[in-house]
C-alpha cells in the first residue's frame, strides 16, 4: 500500500504515479492545493477491499481446499493478452513465500493460484495482482460476460478504423501507382504521399495497437512471440515510408501497412468470436437452483441460498430438482438421474446413507438429505478442477511456430546490420537504403500471416460444415493423430432408450398393445417413456407408479401393468438390453426390448477412421458387457469399461504420441482438456464444451471425418506457405544485401509473398 | 488536376465523419450481435402474417376490455 502525508494525515494512494504527483506538488511548495480543492479524487480502498477476501466464509465458498491443507482459486483476469502476461503473473506470484503454484490461462484469461494459508493470504495475492495493473475478478458469469462484450466492441472499433483507413490509403495508392506509369507531377506525388501518411496514422496508432502492446510485453520479457515480427514489420515499413515521404526519396508502403493490419485484426476477431460464442451461450438445460429448502429444526424447511449451505445441513430436494451440492441421502431410497454427470441415461437407485453427487437430478418424489460437500469441493467443482489441471500440461503443438520465428527474426536483423556495416565504409549514402531493402524484402509479414490466415479460413469453413473450432492449435492433432479415443454413451450411441424389438407373448393385437404401453409410459418421467414417443398413446385411467416396480392403469375395466420381463419372457436376441412386459390379470401380452442404439452414422465413421490406420479406443463409464457389445458391433479392439474421469485421463496419458478424444459427458471434461485434439457435441454441458477444441453443432458423428480432412488440408497449406516464404527469402536476401534490389522491387516482392500466403490460405475455402 | 488539392482534403473530412459515426454505432451497441443483424434484413416489418397477428392481438385486447 502506497501512502503519503497530506494535510498532516496519512492518505492512501492508488499507484506510484499518483505518489509521484503528490511528491512533486509538495516539493514545489504547492501543498495547499489539497486544502483548496473542492472535489476530491476517489480514494483507493484496496486494503479494506482485499482483506474481505480472507474471510473464512469467502474462502470456503470460492476456493478449493486441497488434501494437503493448501487452498486454490481461479480468478478471471481479462487483461491477459499474450503469453508474456501469463509469464509475468506466474513469476511474480510464485516469488511469494507460501504461493505453491500459479498458472495463468491465456485462452480463458484466468489465473489459478495455489497457496499455503498458514504463510500467504488471498488478500496479499489479490493486492499483488492489482499492483501489477491487472484486475482480478471472481469467475461469476455476469462480469465475465460484460468483459467479453467490451473486448469485442473494442476490437470491432479497431477493425472499423483499419478498414476505413485502408480503403482510403489504397485509393490514394492506386493514384500513385498509375501516376508512376504516366509520369505524375512531382508536386502531386508529394501531396498524395502526405495524404496517405495522414490517413495511415489512425490505423497505426489506434487499430494496430494490440500488436504493439503484445510485442512490447514479449520483448520486455525477452521472448519473441507472434506479435514481435508483426510489430516489427509494421513499424519498420511505416517509419521507412514516413522518412521517404518527408525526404521525397525512396518508396512508401502505407497501403501494405494498412492492409496488413486489417487482415490480422480480422483474423483475431474471428478467433475471438468463436471463443466467445461458446462462453456466451450456456446450454445447461436445467439451471442449477440458487436456493434449496433447508431445515430450521421443528420439521420446517426454509429456502436458503446455496452458498450459505454448510456440510451437515439437512435439506429437502424436490422432484425433478438438480442438486448443486454433494448430498448423503436420509430418506430411505431415491431414484437419481445422473445423465448430466456420466452421460449414462438410466437412472440409478440410491439407498439411505449413500452419496448423491452434485449435478444429479432427483427422479423420485421429495427426498431429504444431508449436505456433504459444497462449492468447489462438491463433485462438479472437483471435476472442473481436474479438467483445468489436465489442461495445465503444455501442448508442444501450441508453440511449434516459436523457434522458427525466433530464428527468422534474429537472422533478418543480423543480415541487415551486416549489410549496413559492409556498405558503410565504401558507400555511406546507399548503406541505409540497402539495409532497409533487406528488411523490407524479407518482410516478416508473410511469415506471420501464414498461420493466422490459414486458421481464419479454416474456422469459417468448419463453421459452414457445422463444426465450431474453438482452439486452432488442436488442428494439428486432428490432422495427424493416429490415436483416437471415444466415449460410448451419447457419443457412439444416441444416449437414450430405443425399442430394439417386440415379442408377442399372449393372444393380442401388437399395435394395440404397444399403444396401451405408450399410454402407460407417457405419464412418467422415466427415460423409458422416450422410447414410446413415436406411438400414439391410448389414454388410460387410474395410472399409478409403483416405485421401482413399474406402472399400472385401467382401460375399459381391464387393469394393465408394465414390469420388468422375467427370464422366460425375454427376447434372447437382445441379452444386454432392458426388457419390459405388458400384462393383464390374464397373463403377459408382449415384451419389449429397450436399449441405447448406435448412432446411425457410427459404423460408417468408425470404419472410415480405421481405414486411415487410426487406433481406436472406447473409454466408457458404463458396464463391461455393454461396452463390449458396442465394441464388437463396431469392431473396435480396445474398449475400457467402468472408467472414472481419472481412469480415462490415465489411459489417454498412457499414449505418448498425439491423441484425439471424442466425448460428450461432464465426466469426459478432464480427458477432453488433456487430449491434444478434442471434440464434443453442442448438447454437452458448459464445462465439457469449454474443455474441447472443437464442437460438432449437428448431432452427426461423421462430422469428425470432415474435421480430419479439413485439418489435414490446413496443415498442408500452412506448410506450403512457410516453405514458400523461406525459399523466397533464400533467393531475395542475397540480392538485397548486394544492393541489386531497388526499394520498389523489394516492395513488390514483399506484397507478392504476402499475397501468395493469403491466396494460398483462401484456397482452403474452395476445397470440396 | 488541381481539383485534387481541394477534393482530397474534403474526402478526409468525410472520413473523419465516417469514423465518428462508426464509433457512435459501436458505442450504441449496434455491433453487439453480429449474427442477428445479418438476418434482420430478411424479416419484413410489414410481413402479412405478422400484421395479421398484431391485428388479432389488438382485437383480443379490445374484446377483453
Amino acid at each position: 500500500m502506497i501512502t503519503r502525508t497530506i494535510d498532516q494525515t496519512e492518505q492512501p494512494l492508488c499507484c506510484h504515479g499518483c505518489a509521484g504527483a503528490v511528491d512533486w506538488i509538495q516539493s514545489q511548495g504547492l501543498g495547499s492545493f489539497y486544502h483548496y480543492r473542492e472535489t476530491k479524487a476517489p480514494k483507493p480502498e484496496q486494503q479494506t477491499h482485499w482483506s474481505l477476501f480472507d474471510h473464512p466464509e469467502f474462502l470456503e465458498q470460492h476456493t478449493i481446499a486441497l488434501d494437503d491443507g493448501n487452498l486454490e482459486i481461479e480468478l478471471s483476469i481479462p487483461q491477459i493478452r499474450c503469453a508474456a502476461c501469463t509469464w509475468l503473473l506466474e513469476r511474480v506470484l510464485q516469488s511469494n513465500d507460501g504461493v505453491i503454484m500459479s498458472h495463468a490461462h491465456l485462452g480463458r484469461q484466468t489465473l489459478t493460484v495455489r497457496w499455503d494459508p498458514q504463510i500467504a493470504s488471498l488478500a496479499s495475492i489479490l493486492g499483488q495482482i492489482d499492483r501489477l495493473g491487472y484486475t482480478a475478478t471472481l469467475l461469476t458469469d455476469e462480469s465475465a460476460f460484460q468483459a467479453r462484450k467490451k473486448e469485442r466492441r473494442q476490437l470491432i472499433k479497431r477493425i472499423g478504423v483499419a478498414a476505413l483507413g485502408t480503403m482510403q490509403v489504397m485509393m490514394v495508392a492506386t493514384a500513385l501507382y498509375v501516376g508512376e506509369a504516366s509520369f505524375i507531377d512531382a508536386d502531386q506525388r508529394h501531396f498524395l504521399r502526405w495524404i496517405s501518411l495522414v490517413m495511415s496514422i489512425p490505423v497505426m496508432l489506434y487499430a494496430a495497437q494490440p500488436f504493439f502492446v503484445g510485442a512490447w510485453r514479449n520483448l520486455r520479457h525477452r521472448n519473441l512471440g507472434m506479435d514481435v515480427p508483426v510489430a516489427l514489420a509494421l513499424s519498420l515499413a511505416w517509419i521507412a515510408s514516413i522518412i521517404a515521404t518527408i525526404s521525397e526519396l525512396g518508396e512508401v508502403y502505407f497501403d501494405s501497412v494498412a492492409m496488413f493490419t486489417l487482415f490480422l485484426l480480422t483474423g483475431r476477431f474471428l478467433e475471438l468470436k468463436a471463443r466467445h460464442q461458446v462462453l456466451d451461450t450456456p446450454v445447461e438445460s436445467r439451471p442449477m437452483p440458487m436456493t434449496l429448502a433447508k431445515s430450521c429444526g421443528d420439521g420446517q424447511f426454509e429456502q436458503t441460498p446455496v452458498s450459505m449451505l454448510r456440510p451437515g445441513d439437512l435439506i429437502q430436494l424436490a422432484a425433478g430438482q438438480q442438486t448443486p451440492v454433494d448430498l448423503t441421502l436420509i430418506s430411505d431410497r431415491a431414484s437419481v438421474d445422473t445423465q448430466a454427470l456420466t452421460g449414462e441415461f438410466e437412472p440409478i437407485v440410491v439407498e439411505r446413507h449413500a452419496e448423491i453427487l452434485a449435478g444429479s437430478i432427483n427422479g423420485s418424489s421429495v427426498i431429504e438429505a444431508k449436505v456433504l460437500r459444497v462449492g468447489k469441493n462438491a463433485f462438479l467443482g472437483r471435476l472442473e478442477h481436474l479438467a483445468r489441471q489436465a489442461e495445465t500440461v503444455e501442448l508442444p503443438e501450441a508453440r511449434w511456430m516459436d523457434p522458427l520465428i525466433r530464428w527468422f527474426i534474429a537472422s533478418v536483423l543480423t543480415l541487415s546490420i551486416i549489410t549496413f556495416v559492409f556498405w558503410w565504409p565504401t558507400n555511406p549514402e546507399q548503406a541505409f537504403e540497402y539495409a532497409l531493402s533487406v528488411l523490407v524484402v524479407t518482410c516478416p509479414c508473410a511469415l506471420s500471416l501464414a498461420i493466422p490466415t490459414a486458421w481464419t479460413v479454416t474456422i469459417r469453413r468448419l463453421r459452414r460444415l457445422g463444426i465450431l473450432l474453438l482452439n486452432p492449435t488442436h488442428l494439428l492433432a486432428f490432422a495427424r493423430s493416429n490415436d483416437w479415443f471415444f466415449d460410448k454413451t451419447g457419443t457412439l450411441t444416441e444416449g437414450r432408450f430405443q425399442r430394439l424389438g417386440v415379442k408377442q407373448l399372449g393372444a393380442t393385437d401388437m399395435d394395440q398393445a404397444l399403444s396401451i404401453l405408450s399410454g402407460l409410459e407417457q405419464g412418467t418421467v422415466h427415460p423409458i417413456a422416450k422410447a414410446f414417443e413415436d406411438i400414439v398413446p391410448t389414454p388410460l385411467q387410474q395410472i399409478t407408479h409403483l416405485a421401482g416396480q413399474g406402472v399400472s392403469g385401467v382401460l375399459n375395466g381391464t387393469q394393465y401393468r408394465v414390469r420388468q420381463s422375467t427370464l422366460e419372457e425375454m427376447n434372447p436376441e437382445f441379452e444386454h438390453a432392458l426388457q419390459i412386459t405388458l400384462e393383464t390379470d390374464e397373463g403377459a401380452l408382449i415384451s419389449v426390448a429397450l436399449d441405447d442404439a448406435l448412432r446411425p452414422d457410427a459404423k460408417h465413421t468408425i470404419e472410415a477412421l480405421q481405414a486411415m490406420n487410426i487406433r481406436l479406443t472406447i473409454l466408457s463409464g458404463d458396464r463391461e458387457d455393454r461396452v463390449q457389445a458396442i465394441a464388437q458391433s463396431l469392431q473396435i479392439d480396445h474398449a475400457l469399461a467402468q472408467c472414472r474421469p481419472e481412469d480415462k485421463l490415465r489411459h489417454l496419458r498412457h499414449i505418448s504420441a498425439s491423441t484425439v478424444m471424442v466425448g460428450d459427458g461432464l465426466n469426459d471434461s478432464p480427458v477432453l482438456a488433456a487430449a491434444n485434439g478434442s471434440i464434443t457435441f453442442a448438447q454437452a454441458a458448459d464445462l465439457t464444451r469449454l474443455s474441447a477444441g472443437a464442437i460438432l453443432l449437428s448431432p452427426e458423428l461423421k462430422s469428425v471425418l470432415k474435421l480430419r480432412e479439413t485439418a489435414q488440408k490446413t496443415t498442408q497449406v500452412i506448410r506450403q506457405s512457410l516453405f514458400w516464404v523461406l525459399v523466397y527469402n533464400a533467393i531475395a536476401v542475397p540480392f538485397a544485401m548486394s544492393g541489386w534490389v531497388p526499394p520498389w522491387l523489394a516492395a513488390i516482392g514483399m506484397s507478392a509473398s504476402s499475397l501468395f500466403v493469403i491466396t494460398n490460405a483462401l484456397r482452403l475455402n474452395r476445397i470440396s | 488536376m488541381n481539383a485534387i488539392y481541394a477534393l482530397i482534403p474534403l474526402s478526409m473530412i468525410l472520413l473523419a465523419i465516417a469514423l465518428w459515426a462508426f464509433n457512435w454505432a459501436v458505442k450504441s451497441k449496434q455491433f453487439d450481435d453480429l449474427e442477428r443483424s445479418g438476418s434482420d434484413i430478411l424479416f419484413d416489418d410489414d410481413d402479412e402474417l405478422h400484421q395479421r397477428a398484431i391485428e388479432e392481438e389488438r382485437q383480443r385486447r379490445r374484446e377483453h376490455d
